[in-house]
């Protein structure tokens, strides 16, 4: 009798992650390129993924739930079991069911707010750059307003006064106060794009204003705009869950926020149910954590810097070896520079690019060398090697060859001989 | 000079906003619950109160609703917001005016820290790109921003109080504590400001990184930075004056306009930990129904977010000279 | 020395930034290196009044000299310019160039000079050297490739821009944009946008022929014509 093997099993081979296929590599254009720049970025798919469960969670809640989340019918304040994967609540609710029920109203209110600030930032911010003049001043200057009042009192302010109203003075009151942030980025995003050529076109071509703002400028800031739209609903998941939690959301509405508000007065953490109060609160993170990755992600789409790239060395093309030059390191009287054989690297998505490859000059004393080329060829990358002035933090990196340099190192080498 | 006048300009215009909404609150609401409310009142507390909450409404019967404004507007410039119903028979601004140091203490110090200790880990993570810095922290600070601050407020006290004990779980001091500038007393305080603390440094320090990490990439492609390491400078000097004071200019703007977010947050782990401070009397107020306190809190709370904004412009001139004359 | 307008650092007044580069270089007093950066300024014919300025408030052609005299702070060997000139209108390009020339010929240090314009340092520049993808193109002396240039690519340089004799000419230009350098074509990295492109110029790498002590990489000049 052999004990069993553990873990041979259920082992999965997966298999090594390969370029993906390049479908619709033209066909596709800009979609196509933001939908590849998407699936290519981990925190992308994390958070679309997270959101996906939720929007599933948020259609199918009876089909999920084993509970009607309100139905009083069990023990008070079991602990997880079998029946119950979270416990009950100190009313003898099933908190794993209140949980999937109060997915909906927690979306809905994060989409709806989403969608509300996003339709108010695109017209405040991009009317205000587009009109320009007094309008711009007016315009900016409640943006600057809003932005900077503290809106969750604010809204305090407002339920105070009106307890318990629903969920659609809700969803207005928070998008009505959270498009500040957006419209401020949109508009200054649509006055760097004012002058551009191709609306400057379109204005010779005398279309209307309107027209002109619908279909030449807003199709070119979508990825901000989604950002708008992403950073609004992680702020709506927020705050709409804090006033829940205070008791300013409706008591007997099925959220999240609620849950807390009632695992809070019901002395959750105290009375042995840490879950309770618990799950929810992990519920509302990872929404609004999949809204923050998401938005993340996108930065880091739109503006390409912000990505961390690491040279593979691996893929970089072998190098054919070259018959040894002279003994290293020498270099004639009269010449101030030697650059040997020398390549440098850039590490980018679709791996290493080699930007100078294999350059070879020498530079003699009191010599005016001029390097020319189109933009792209090589030329500043190739100073920045000479200056040293690659590596991190800058990007960059030599991977072949020599620079050698004589005479007095002033300001340009730092660390040759002096 | 004139960048100063400006945000001046700008601070007076925000705050008038914000008592503005103040008085228009109310009345906009259907069915003006500020009538209700005075009706509701009348006969039934005595008239000093009921004229308490007259001011704090500006309503009154015999004023147009613009007069009412006015006089509501001289009011509140000489701090008389009413009086305070939870507290009775205390002047509203004298409750706000108890209130303040603890959130000070709590909040002021714990954003100020978050914000310098962010702004150095993002310079540094950004100035080792790929390193373990910069390649674990952002997506863990991605994730803690979406982090509801009371969730988290909660979660400490039941793991460092209830279930390991080792620290109050909530309030600003004990209640056997006599409250005075001796020892035992800030002592005590400070031991009960720890979690609360702890809460508001861990939710609000990932966005300063994050955007300071973020500024400092961009800002190390400029040409003066390249052109700093060309002259041979040290790393430290690059960093620091290249670098990370170009970058956290736009930080300085990011941390007055993400301060909204932090009171938010502020207030609702006030709220958790029963802290004594303004956001924990502003929900109390809210709870009690007490508008006049409410409403001076409310304001207190602008005014405290409007300083710290002039703050940070003060330090943006400071460390910007271009703000500094304008040609 | 690096591009356009921005190898100052706007937080920090020329003569901070001075400060900061001799003190990495030397051990200079602080009156040494006032005395030291007015000098060097005054060579770039800019007044001294201006040390104490921020590079926002010199104008565009000031804020590069400004650069330059930062360079020559201790009396250099070689000095880098990038595209020095690229954000200045034609007549301050011409008169930074003449004073780039007169510096050299006084001072004896020899100079790099990147720029995408070949018509502005045809009077200048000893060689010129012609890069592509990332690869040299041509190598000659300044005079000869503007006689005879070896190469097609040189050739389309030269006709981009108007010469001086023919102010009428068209400008050609070459057609078409530089290779994707992750996605090269093989052989001849400029065959796609060549006008004289035969078959053989796809076949393998093009290695760097010497003709006349000029460098080429052109498969035309295999035979050192
Ligand atoms: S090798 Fe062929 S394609 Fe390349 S430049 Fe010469 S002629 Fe043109």
């Amino acid at each position: 009798m052999s004990a069993p093997v553990l873990g041979t099993t259920d082992r999965v081979v997966t298999p090594p992650a390969g370029p993906a296929p390049m479908v619709a590599e033209i066909a596709g254009g800009r979609w196509g390129d933001l939908w590849r720049a998407i699936t290519r970025n981990r925190k992308a798919v994390a958070g679309a993924l997270l959101l996906l469960v939720f929007v599933v969670l948020a259609i199918f809640p009876g089909q999920i739930a084993p509970d009607d989340p309100t139905a009083e019918i069990y023990l008070p304040a079991l602990g997880p079991s079998w029946h119950h994967l979270l416990g009950t609540t100190a009313q003898g609710q099933d908190i794993f069911s209140q949980l999937v029920w109060g997915t909906r109203l927690s979306l809905v209110i994060a989409l709806a707010v989403g969608a509300l600030a996003t339709a108010l930032s695109v017209l405040v911010g991009v009317s205000a750059a587009y009109l320009g003049g007094i309008a711009d001043g007016v315009l900016s200057l409640i943006t600057d307003v809003i932005l900077v009042l503290p809106i969750f009192p604010l809204i305090i302010v407002i339920a105070a006064y009106r307890r318990n109203s629903g969920l659609f003075t809700l969803v207005v009151v928070l998008g009505a106060l959270g498009w500040s942030y957006g419209a401020r980025q949109l508009r200054s995003q649509t006055l760097s794009l004012r002058t551009r050529d191709f609306l400057e076109a379109a204005r010779v071509r005398g279309e209307r204003k309107a027209y002109v703002i619908v279909f030449e400028v807003l199709p070119t800031m979508t990825s901000l705009i989604v950002a708008t739209f992403l950073g609004a609903a992680l702020y709506a998941v927020l705050t709409a869950a804090g006033l829940q939690f205070i008791g300013l959301g409706d008591p007997n509405s099925q959220s999240w926020g609620t849950m807390l508000y009632w695992a809070q007065n019901g002395e959750a953490l105290f009375a042995g149910m840490p879950l309770w109060a618990i799950a929810p609160g992990v519920c509302i993170a990872l929404l609004g954590g999949a809204f923050a990755l998401l938005n993340y992600a996108f930065d880091e789409i739109s503006s390409p810097a912000l990505r961390v790239r690491k040279l593979e060395r691996a893929h970089l093309p072998k190098s054919e070896s070259r018959p040894p030059g002279p003994a290293p390191g020498t270099i004639a009287e009269q010449t101030v520079l030697k650059v040997e054989d020398l390549s440098v690297a850039y590490a980018t998505d679709g791996g290493p690019v080699i930007a100078v490859d294999h350059v070879d000059f020498e530079l003699g004393r009191g010599e005016f060398l001029a390097i020319v080329g189109e933009s792209g060829c090589g030329k500043s990358t190739l100073l920045y090697a000479i200056a040293r002035l690659l590596g991190s933090p800058l990007p960059g990196e030599i991977i072949g060859g020599r620079v050698l340099f004589q005479g007095r190192d002033l300001v340009l080498l730092e660390c040759r001989a002096r | 000079m004139r960048f100063v006048v400006r945000r001046l300009g700008f601070f007076v215009v925000t705050l008038w906003a914000a008592v503005t909404a103040n008085f228009l609150i109310p009345r906009l609401m259907p069915g003006n619950p500020a009538l209700a409310m005075m009706s509701r009142y009348r006969g039934h507390i005595n008239p000093a109160s009921l004229h308490a909450i007259e001011i704090a409404f500006g309503v009154n019967n015999h004023q147009s609703l613009l007069g009412a404004y006015f006089s509501y507007l001289g009011n509140v410039v000489r701090g008389r917001f009413g009086v305070s119903l939870t507290f009775f028979p205390d002047a509203v601004s004298r409750d706000v005016l108890q209130a303040l140091p603890w959130t000070l203490a709590l909040v002021g110090v714990t954003t100020i820290l978050a914000f310098l200790l962010g702004t150095l880990i993002g310079l540094v993570a950004a100035w080792r790109r790929g390193g373990i810095l910069d390649s674990v922290l952002p997506p863990i600070f991605v994730i803690t921003s979406a982090f509801p601050y009371f969730w988290l407020a909660m979660l400490a006290i039941w793991l460092f109080a209830i279930k390991l004990g080792w620290l109050p779980q909530s309030g600003g001091y004990r209640i056997t504590d006599d409250v005075g500038w001796t020892w035992a007393f800030v002592g005590d305080a400070m031991r009960h400001s720890i979690l609360p603390a702890l809460t508001i440094l861990v939710t609000s320090i990932g966005g300063w990184i994050l955007t300071m990490r973020n500024n400092t990439i961009s800002v190390l492609t400029e040409d003066y930075v390249r052109m700093a390491r060309a002259k041979g400078l040290s790393p430290w000097r690059v960093m620091w004056t290249y670098a990370g004071r170009n970058a956290i200019l736009p930080n300085l703007t990011g941390f007055a306009m993400s301060l909204g977010f932090v009171v938010s947050g502020a207030i609702l782990v006030e709220f958790v930990f029963n802290y004594p401070g303004v956001g924990w009397m502003f929900l109390q107020s809210v709870e009690n129904q007490d508008y006049a306190l409410m409403q001076g809190l409310f304001l207190m709370i602008v005014i405290a977010v409007l300083t710290a904004i002039l703050a940070a412009d003060a330090a943006t001139a400071m460390l910007d000279p271009r703000t500094r004359d304008v040609r | 020395m690096q591009s356009a307008m921005n190898a100052l650092n706007p937080v920090l007044t020329v003569a901070e930034q001075m400060r900061d580069a001799c003190r990495a270089h030397s051990n200079m007093s602080r009156a040494e290196i006032e005395a030291r950066s007015r000098e060097v300024l005054r060579l770039v014919s800019i007044d001294p009044v201006h040390l104490h300025s921020y590079p926002h408030q010199l104008s565009g052609g000031m804020r590069q000299r400004a650069m330059i005299a930062m360079a020559l702070l201790f009396t250099p060997d070689l000095v880098i310019m990038d595209e020095p000139t690229s954000a200045l209108d034609v007549v301050a390009q011409r008169s930074l160039m003449v004073q780039i020339k007169e510096l050299q010929e006084r001072l004896g240090f020899a100079v790099i000079f990147v720029t995408h314009d070949m018509s502005l340092v045809s009077h200048f520049s000893d060689r010129l050297l012609v890069m592509y993808a990332g690869q040299v193109a041509e190598m000659s002396k300044t005079r000869e490739l503007f006689d005879r240039p070896l190469h097609p690519y040189s050739h389309g340089l030269l006709e981009a821009f108007p010469s001086i004799r023919g102010p009428n000419a068209r400008l050609a230009g070459i057609p078409g944009s530089p290779p994707d350098l992750a996605n090269l074509p093989t052989g001849c990295r400029f065959a796609p946008r060549c006008p004289l492109v035969e078959p053989r110029c796809t076949a393998a790498e093009v290695p760097l022929y010497s003709v006349n002590g000029s460098l080429v990489r052109c498969v035309l000049r295999e035979n050192g014509r």
